[in-house]
């Protein structure tokens, strides 16, 4: 502790859970539209990750909102949010635009692309299994051409529908940030712009690190064509959300207002390793230098030539910091707001604790179980092009 | 407390509980003066607008309140109070803050902290109205609030500030 602070600022009441909610969030609105741009804008290239992309989405769309749930006080009366929600209130509207991309978007553009395979499969499998996919069809097992003529058309315009909602749900998570006037570290209207665009470089590196470590697992050869694309998206999406970040913090600091001494010494200080150090140097400045090297995303076979294994090893590395960037960027915004007092004249410390429901643990089994729902996902609904199943012979 | 270079140093150890010992001074004071902080039961009350549920209510006679039945416990207001009156119950996981003591409103008498005060240097009364004590109060002197660039419109009005005061 360090200067005056409020009493009621001396235990951080949004913790490493919430730290994790807009983070998980993020990651789902940039897998997805990273899958929508292979739908609606037609990048060949990154097809591979299609279905991927689609899947990762939806298990930690199922994930996100748990850490929110479990950091309540009385999470057994959370379904109010729902039934007598305050419609002036930024956070009970985020669980109506939650549940409108998982149930709209999501899941139905999951079923109109995976129809074709729960039918087939269903056909071909026996048993409890058989009636496992016949229950996925939800009973339409038309598969002639015009139906999935229908299917696809029916998919491309809920990812029309998808693009604007991804944008909404993490633009949303930035607004119920953004919004708060109360808090100068927040309050900004770049909040939720910042936030989708580090959705979605979130969100291109998930896909890529899931798409190089899965397909090395299952022992086949990386696309390099899609890897050097995705690396190309990374590479500008990055570009794009530290520029907006610097533009933030430029304006702060020549706006200088009031509470801008005590935000220097916050930065100085307490977030100096997580925002300089991982989120601005590890998280961007290095990324950043190694795509534009390597990755074709600045000159046609990349600015140096460099074979293919070692150019997977350091997307993936990059992909690996990138995520560890944004995390820190959560961390500043939920935890950085925390540590100043509102009187604005003082600093307070924030311990995370090991066990416990706000703890490390607890914390740790958040970020593992999207995973593990994402393994279970790809068990039932395989996403690589190779099990693409062939057509079934005319009946 | 002020210094005489101008640093201005604020303390309240342990709330204030056991009193405030004197401050170690280290090159002279300028001025020193104490600022109670309560809940400013803001007619635009940020924490009212952000509850997700509607927990934080604004009584028709305009105090601030939290439905503890209600709460369900997400810490949204303690962050969006500009003046951080809010705080967490921990042992009934509800947000909490002063209550205007509504149950002695209630009952026709005035806040505790108004009754016991030695030299009656708080005033409760209905804000608005012409003839009270509270309404002379305001007409002849000078008033703040705290924080009115946030535009809460708080009905805590404190008298001769001092402009050091956030
Ligand atoms: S002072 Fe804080 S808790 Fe009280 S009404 Fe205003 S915003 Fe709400
Ligand atoms: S903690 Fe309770 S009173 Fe405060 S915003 Fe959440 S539900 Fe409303």
């Amino acid at each position: 502790m360090q200067g005056y602070i409020y009493p009621n600022e001396f235990e951080l009441r949004w913790s490493l859970l919430i730290v994790l909610y807009p983070y998980l969030t993020g990651l789902v609105a940039g897998a997805f539209i990273l899958a929508s741009l292979a739908r609606v804008f037609n990048v060949k290239e990154v097809e591979p990750t299609y279905r991927l992309a689609l899947l990762t989405a939806l298990a930690f769309l199922i994930v996100a909102p748990l850490p929110l749930l479990a950091h309540l006080g009385h999470p057994e009366r959370s379904y109010e949010i729902f039934l007598t929600p305050n419609r002036k209130s930024a956070m009970a509207m985020f669980g109506f635009v939650y549940a409108w991309y998982l149930m709209v978007v999501l899941l139905l553009e999951i079923w109109f692309d995976y129809r074709r395979d729960f039918v087939l499969r269903a056909r071909e499998a026996t048993g409890p299994r058989k009636w496992f996919y016949y229950a996925l069809t939800l009973g339409s097992t038309d598969i002639s051409d015009r139906a999935l003529g229908f299917d696809d058309k029916a998919g491309r315009w809920i990812t029309i529908i998808g693009i604007p909602s991804a944008f909404l749900l993490h633009g949303y998570v930035g607004f119920i940030f953004g919004s708060v006037k109360a808090n100068p570290w927040w309050s900004s209207v770049l909040m939720p712009v910042v936030f989708l665009f580090s959705a979605i470089v979130s969100g291109i590196a998930l896909v890529l690190i899931i798409y190089i470590v899965a397909t090395l697992f299952r022992g086949k050869k990386v696309d390099m064509g899609c890897a050097d694309k995705l690396a190309t998206f990374l590479f500008y999406a990055m570009v794009v959300d530290f520029s907006l970040e610097m533009l933030d913090f430029i304006h702060r600091l020549y706006e200088s207002e009031e509470s801008i001494e005590i935000l220097s010494q916050l930065i100085e200080g307490r977030l100096f390793v997580s925002l300089i150090v991982l989120q601005v140097v590890l998280g961007t400045l290095v990324p950043l230098i190694w795509l534009g090297v390597v990755s074709p995303a600045l000159s046609w076979r990349g600015t140096r030539k460099v074979p293919a294994e070692v150019r997977r090893l350091i997307y993936l590395g990059c992909a690996l910091l990138v995520q560890v960037g944004i995390f820190s960027i959560r961390w500043n915004v939920v935890i950085g707001e925390q540590l100043f007092s509102k009187s604005l004249r003082g600093l307070t410390v924030y311990k995370a604790e090991l066990l416990g429901v706000e703890g490390l643990l607890m914390a740790g089994a958040f970020v593992i179980l999207p995973f593990i729902i994402l393994w279970l996902l790809v068990k039932i609904m395989p996403p690589w092009v190779e099990n693409e199943l062939p057509a079934p012979p005319e009946a | 407390m002020i210094r005489s270079d101008g640093e201005v140093v604020v303390d309240s150890p342990n709330g204030g509980i056991e009193g405030f010992p004197p401050i170690a001074e280290e090159g002279g004071t300028l001025r020193t003066f104490f600022v109670p902080k309560l809940c400013n039961h803001c007619e635009e009350a940020p924490c009212v607008q952000v509850c997700p549920v509607g927990a934080t209510f604004i009584t028709d006679d305009g105090a601030v309140l939290v439905d503890e039945e209600y709460c369900i416990g997400c810490g949204y207001c303690v962050q969006a109070c500009p003046y951080g009156a809010r705080w967490f119950d921990p042992e009934k996981h509800v947000a909490r803050k002063c209550t205007f003591c509504y149950h002695r409103l209630a009952k026709g008498k005035v806040p505790a902290c108004v009754e016991v005060c030695p030299t009656s240097a708080r005033l409760f009364g209905e804000v608005g109205h012409r003839a009270n004590p509270l309404a002379r109060f305001l007409r002849f002197n000078e008033i703040q609030v705290l924080k009115p660039h946030l535009n809460t419109k708080p009905k805590v009005f404190y008298a001769n500030l001092d402009g050091e005061v956030r």
